[in-house]
């Protein structure tokens, strides 16, 4: 038995290397960090480190469901990323549809790159260019409608509005992104499906419609499950970055990772961060087991694991 | 089969890096387990140890040691050519050199613990009362200090700063902060914009009222300014009028949530601890701010402003800058150097002005330090021995600065003194005996701090308390949050209905366990009031 398993690795040594990198990233990242989850249950001290400071049991835990805010927090967390992943997944798979289906390769390069961009525009960028868009009084928003005889909008003073104003930014930063692995798998689908479908008569979007979509379905789904398996982390960058602690939008911004560190960043406890982001672990992990059974229900293939 | 023998290695090199991480990763595996500094010396190259003889003499410097110091600030320019400077005086006196890294102010709220949880061996860091002193403190971050192991270790500090001082770094008991050697006078001083004064025929800003017609005029007629530039908060306004304006005083440890009002000659007692929200002064205050607000004195956009107040007053967008008298000195040059003419007042010429803590700046020894008796040796060189002193302080003389008299410098090279501005990383060893001030500093800024000292400075009946939260965690956490939804807007006037807010402010407060709190902190306070 182990000579055949040592064969086997003998005979996959390039496959083993070319793991390898990943495999001590995923154990040094993932894996050692886990003992961590010990501190959510302690309260630590460095003085006794990380084996001497004394068990609080579920102390750590009390801030966070005493605070009246988790349920609030976390229906924000879950719906703000329900939100982004429909309008994510749907616009990132009409844009590669349509960059691929373009014939003229200038187009689609000079496309590509501008859908791209904002990728790289860090957070704090992202910020300060919403400020100058929205800020109350110079504006271009409020310049904009002062020219035209409209009323000023105060959009830093209307929780409302940022309920449409988040996924869209957060779309406009992601879709070019995004859509490349989409792209990649249309790319990777038979061309003479297609070749033979249109020879048979199909207009582009039945080709579409029964050739490229269900091509990709498995793309889809893996991506939907990694996806699902974050609901309950939110996007802190996004949502401290663009609301910061603007009390009168946080009704409907706050989220838990911005309400744990709103709470948190003058205590001087270690534990009470640790227990928070323990909860959200735990919900993650619940919801990617079930969305995975149920997967796994309809089809074997789509499934995760 | 050489090919398997790869594999194997791979595999065991995975393994050993694995291995390895475990040992690094977690910072708290790291230092001494043991929380009494004394018996936990690692690996001290040092013989003559501890509880062996007193004799300063007998300290063995003959191994010569790197000291790694990490402080709060911006890097300078000439932080090399400095360091050089120091170092020389360092090797002489006590046969070791510094190093010294930087957390910028704006990420010390974030970094600091991070730097601290490392594991990385840091000898000497910046702490202060506002600088997380007492929450790492709480969390044996810091080395304890001890009168023996301070007498020993820092004998011209011993010397010459009065115990009163390390008295008020006591944590839970234990000394962990060698402080500033004086207690500075706190108090806000405003900076006004005279040529737009002048310009609109406004009288001189000398009282509230003034203060609040120029700032009326600039918010009407001033296009491009406003008249206070907030950003994100208020706090600043509300320490100037709340605070001072009533002479009001923010307790130490909790200056976001609690205060007292201040009578000349009170006898304190715990309960005339207030939450801030429900003094009267601050709804009469949060009324003011939402008809300020109201009339356009600052951004309705403030929340979402990242633009320094500072910042903002340097680029001639904002009509006031309140600060210290220091800074607010420094900023009346810079513009006076562009030929802006601007003035300081003082717009509660009544109001009693504070001592400050000497733990208000301050050094301290992390656990993780190796060389912690050279590293104490070195902090009493920096303090105490002049021209080590004047060196982190000004920087090379000559250069950077040049001494007039014994109280005084002057600035022969502006441009060289802008790569090592005057105090920027060196506060943690701020010593009054030594200190001089800059012959050419701004005028009416120094003369209301003198007519502070002169006349209306006293000391507060809180300033060495520090409130422990550690038994009210979770609590805290709670009302920090709710705070940080209610305050700012609060403080900012963009509310619609005050006493609705505060109203609603009070339930969220109360929801915290805002009672709880409180009953922790007069309870804490009844025992330092019996001291």
């Amino acid at each position: 038995m182990i000579a055949r398993s040592f064969k086997t690795a003998v005979r996959c040594r390039t496959l083993f290397l070319m793991l390898l990198p990943a495999f001590v990233l995923v154990i040094v990242f993932s894996y050692i960090p886990m003992a961590g989850i010990a501190m959510a249950f302690q309260q630590f001290r460095y003085g006794h480190g990380f084996f001497g400071s004394p068990w609080v049991g579920l102390a750590n835990f009390r801030f966070f469901f005493s605070s009246g805010m988790a349920w609030r927090v976390t229906r924000n967390t879950f719906l703000y990323n329900i939100a982004f992943l429909i309008l994510n997944t749907t616009v990132q798979i009409t844009v590669a549809i349509m960059i691929s289906e373009i014939g003229s390769k200038w187009f689609k390069r000079v496309t590509q790159t501008c859908l791209l961009l904002p990728h790289f525009i860090s957070w704090v960028v992202v910020s300060s260019m919403a400020y100058g868009l929205f800020n109350f009084e110079n504006g271009l928003i409020n310049n904009t409608l002062a020219v035209f005889g409209g009323n000023p909008i105060d959009v830093y003073g209307n929780p409302r509005a940022w309920i449409f104003i988040l996924p869209l930014v957060n779309l406009w930063k992601a879709v070019g992104f995004g859509s490349i692995i989409y792209m990649a798998a249309i790319a990777g689908l038979d061309a003479e499906l297609k070749d033979s479908a249109e020879v048979d008569g199909a207009n582009i979007f039945q080709r579409i419609w029964h050739i490229t979509l269900p091509g990709i379905i498995p793309t889809i789904l893996i991506l939907t499950l990694l996806a699902i398996g974050q609901i309950f982390r939110g996007n802190f960058q996004l949502f401290f970055q663009m609301v910061g602690d603007n009390g009168l939008l946080l009704p409907t911004t706050d989220i838990i990772d911005t309400y744990v560190f709103r709470s948190l960043r003058f205590t001087p406890e270690l534990g009470m961060p640790a227990a928070a982001g323990l909860y959200q672990s735990a919900m993650s992990f619940v919801t990617i087991m079930l969305t995975n059974y149920l997967v796994r229900c309809v089809d074997k293939d789509y499934a995760l694991f | 089969m050489r090919k398997l023998q790869l594999l194997l290695l791979a595999v065991l090199l995975l393994a050993f890096v694995a291995a390895c991480s475990r040992d690094d990763a977690p910072p708290e595996v790291a230092p001494p387990a043991d929380p009494t500094p004394e018996a936990t010396v690692p690996a001290d190259p040092d013989p003559v140890d501890d509880e062996e003889d007193i004799d300063p003499d007998a300290i063995d410097i003959s191994e010569f040691v790197e000291l790694h110091m990490l402080l709060l600030g911006d890097r300078p320019g000439d932080l090399d050519l400095v360091l050089e400077e120091i170092n020389t005086h360092l090797r002489a006196n006590i046969n070791a050199e510094i190093d010294i890294s930087l957390i910028s102010l704006a990420d010390h709220t974030t970094m600091y613990s991070l730097r601290l949880a490392s594991g990385e061996v840091i000898d000497i860091i910046y702490t202060s009362s506002w600088a997380h002193y007492p929450q790492e403190a709480v969390r044996g971050a810091f080395r304890e200090l001890t009168r023996e192991t301070i007498s020993r270790y820092m004998p011209l500090t011993y010397a010459q700063q009065p115990w009163r001082s390390f008295e008020q770094a006591r944590i839970q008991g234990r000394i962990y902060m060698v402080p500033a050697n004086s207690a500075p006078l706190q108090g806000h001083v405003t900076l006004v914009r005279e040529d737009i004064r002048i310009a609109h025929d406004l009288p001189e800003v000398v009282d509230f009222e003034t203060f609040e017609l120029y700032l009326e005029t600039i918010a009407r007629d001033e296009p491009g300014v406003f008249a206070h530039h907030s950003s994100q908060n208020n706090d600043i306004l509300r320490g100037l009028i709340f605070n001072t304006g009533n002479n009001i005083i923010s307790l130490p440890g909790a200056a976001n949530f609690a205060a007292m009002r201040f009578t000349y000659g009170m006898t304190p007692s715990s309960a005339d601890i207030y939450w801030m929200p429900d003094m009267p002064e601050y709804r009469e205050f949060a009324l003011l701010m939402n008809d300020w607000a109201d009339r356009g004195f600052w951004s309705r956009s403030a929340p979402a402003d990242s633009t320094m107040p500072r910042d903002a007053f340097e680029n001639l967008t904002s009509g006031t800058f309140v600060h210290n008298s220091g800074t607010v000195g420094v900023l009346g040059n810079l513009l006076g150097a562009r030929d802006i003419d601007t003035l300081a007042v003082d717009i509660f010429p009544d109001a009693y002005r504070f001592f400050g803590v000497y733990t208000g700046d301050g050094m301290a020894i992390p656990m993780s330090s190796v060389n912690w008796q050279r590293a104490m040796m070195a902090l009493d060189q920096l303090k105490f021995d002049y021209d080590t002193f004047a060196a982190f302080r000004w920087g090379v003389e000559g250069t950077h600065w040049t001494a007039v008299g014994d109280r005084y410098f002057r600035i022969d090279n502006p441009e060289a003194q802008a790569r090592y501005v005057f105090g920027g990383i060196s506060w943690g060893i701020r010593n009054s005996i030594f200190e001089r001030t800059n012959i050419e500093a701004f005028r009416s800024s120094t003369e209301i701090f003198a007519t502070w000292t002169d006349n209306r400075a006293v000391y507060s009946p809180v300033d060495a308390f520090v409130f422990d939260a550690t038994s009210v965690q979770t609590e805290m956490a709670n009302l920090t949050n709710a705070t940080a939804r209610h305050q700012a807007i609060l403080d900012l006037g963009l509310v619609s209905d005050v006493d609705a807010a505060i109203a609603a402010f009070r339930a969220d407060a109360e929801g915290a366990g805002l009672e709880v709190i409180m009953e922790e902190l007069r309870r804490q306070l009844d025992e330092y009031f019996a001291q």
